[in-house]
């Protein structure tokens, strides 16, 4: 699949400099909200933004100021010409230049304190959409992070960041080169590690999710990889009851991290973390 | 009427396993290897479908890719499926299950993305709004993936007389509200409810919010708010149709 790269703000014409994404260094995110989030959150770098140069007064002063609180350089361009750059039209009037999105190393965010007792590591969600919006069904959730391989996966880019409502700016993100061993380290270091797949035994609300746990999400093509679900401590399932065989991953993950709010709620003392 | 061209093959294989007569052509490259369209040709060419084995040239190559990047291979026209009339949708109403409303659903990934996970745990019927409502495009049938074939719906002009005939039908109306006092998980499970999702920004009208017989939110509060419609509608289908503890 070649579309991943494709989908990202890659220049749609021809120009002397090499692609943005094509290195992989750097790329644009696009829309007002989003952009002014993640400038705020100050997490994710910024190279520098270009604004539309008729946008109205209260607008333009408020990224005028934010951005020189930051350090960021602003400048004014055509409508046209943000669209040229990020090659899409609904800019909504403000691009950003983004350094790489700065991933969690694993190993730090298991060391973080207090440790995480609750996270999700997506098995190649390709659909940025859908990545985005795990992402923010994690974060709302109170997730402490999520965890992605490097291949077949979305990266972190405009339509994902939009899709999240930001919480890329918020939640922890890490990548690791390769899921399996990630799944052994979160097993060593005494997270229950649950591969969701739709022909398991046992039902999520049959599992008790008060220790610290992982659920695996995988591809909605194949599902969680065989070499990933063999070094799971179990596999378990959303149980169905119509007749279409699987969810959406983000409803999927949604319902997951629900469940585990649930019972955690339900043995946590009243006024604890929900 | 119109012909939707899916590109997802399930949200193919299921029009073709329920109504096979609308199904009217199936355009697939078998080089491709993709074992879902594969499945689709067989099923195509079973049903006495009208199979065209060949690379896909699809009409609107700028249009995004609906739902997780496997569309591509293939392609089928697809008449839409008729909606039901109302009192159809809630005959089969008894002492239990669930059914949906959308309040002035715009987005259709939302619209697909409730279908599918409407289909997998078997609500029994939608009912949908005319106007300021994603309408059942292509794209709405292949994010659902095949969910449109499963649930019924019923498309109405006003959403106010189907909650009362819904209620007429012995149906309780359920809104969200983060206001509400109650979790969803405290609603009785023995009487059949129509659950009512608002919109993506404004969430349910005061009106609708009026003709509610109860409302219920998720925990922790404001989460219903900040969690997207399609995963809060999963969150609230599969609590209200579990079995009870």
């Amino acid at each position: 699949m070649t579309g991943l790269v494709a989908m990202v703000g890659q220049k749609r014409r021809r120009s002397r400099k090499p692609a943005l994404m094509g290195s992989h260094q750097r790329c644009w995110l696009w829309g007002r909200h989003v952009v002014l989030e993640t400038l705020r959150a100050g997490r994710w770098p910024i190279v520098e933004l270009r604004i539309d140069r008729t946008l109205g007064s209260v607008i333009a002063d408020e990224v005028a100021a934010l951005a020189a609180e930051k350090h960021v350089p602003v400048i004014a361009e055509t409508s046209a010409r943000l669209a040229q750059l990020c090659g899409a039209g609904d800019h909504q009037g403000l691009i950003a230049k983004m350094r790489p999105y700065p991933f969690w190393d694993l190993g730090d965010l298991l060391a973080s304190d207090p440790p995480p007792t609750s996270l999700v590591m997506l098995d190649r969600i390709q659909d940025p959409y859908n990545f985005g919006a795990v992402v923010r069904a994690a974060e709302v959730l109170g997730m402490d992070g999520v965890i992605i391989g490097e291949r077949g996966q979305s990266d972190v880019n405009s339509l994902a960041a939009r899709s999240s409502a930001g919480a890329v700016n918020v939640l922890p993100i890490a990548r690791v080169p390769d899921l399996a061993d990630a799944a052994r380290l979160l097993r060593d270091t005494g997270l229950r590690v649950l591969a969701t797949d739709s022909s398991a035994d046992t039902p999520i609300d049959h599992c008790d999710l008060t220790h610290p746990t992982v659920f695996v999400i995988g591809n909605e093509h194949d599902g969680v990889s065989e070499s990933v679900a063999a070094v799971c401590d179990a596999r378990v399932k959303i149980p169905q009851s119509g007749q279409v065989e699987s969810l959406n991953a983000a409803v999927a993950a949604g319902i997951l991290c629900y469940e585990l709010r649930r019972q955690r709620g339900r043995s946590e003392s009243v006024g604890g973390k929900m | 009427m119109s012909v939707l061209h899916l590109r997802n093959p399930h949200s193919v294989l299921a029009a073709i396993s329920t109504r096979p007569q609308d199904v009217l052509s199936v355009r697939a490259n078998p080089q491709i290897g993709e074992p879902a369209w594969r499945e689709v040709l067989a099923a195509a060419a079973d049903a006495g479908i009208r199979v065209q084995s060949r690379a896909v040239q699809h009409r609107h190559s700028k249009q995004k890719s609906a739902g997780d990047g496997r569309q591509g291979a293939g392609e089928a026209d697809v008449k839409p499926r008729s909606d039901v009339p109302l009192e159809e949708l809630f005959a089969s109403v008894t002492d239990h299950g669930l059914w949906l409303a959308f309040d002035h659903l715009q987005d259709p990934h939302n619209v697909g993305a409730i279908f599918r996970t409407a289909a997998f745990f078997g609500v029994r019927g939608i009912v949908m709004t005319k106007d300021r409502s994603a309408p059942l495009t292509a794209t709405v049938y292949d994010i659902a993936s095949g969910g449109i074939e499963f649930v019924p719906f019923s498309v109405l002009p006003n959403l106010s007389r189907a909650l009362k005939v819904a209620k007429d039908a012995g149906l309780w109306v359920l809104g969200t509200s983060e206001h509400a006092e109650q979790d969803v998980a405290a609603v009785p499970r023995d009487r059949p409810w129509l659950l009512v999702l608002g919109n993506e920004q404004k969430g349910l009208r005061q009106l609708t919010t009026k003709n509610c017989d109860e409302t219920c939110r998720l925990s922790p509060r404001g989460s219903i708010t900040s969690l997207n419609v399609s995963v809060a509608a999963g969150i609230l289908i599969a609590t209200l149709t579990a079995e009870p503890a």
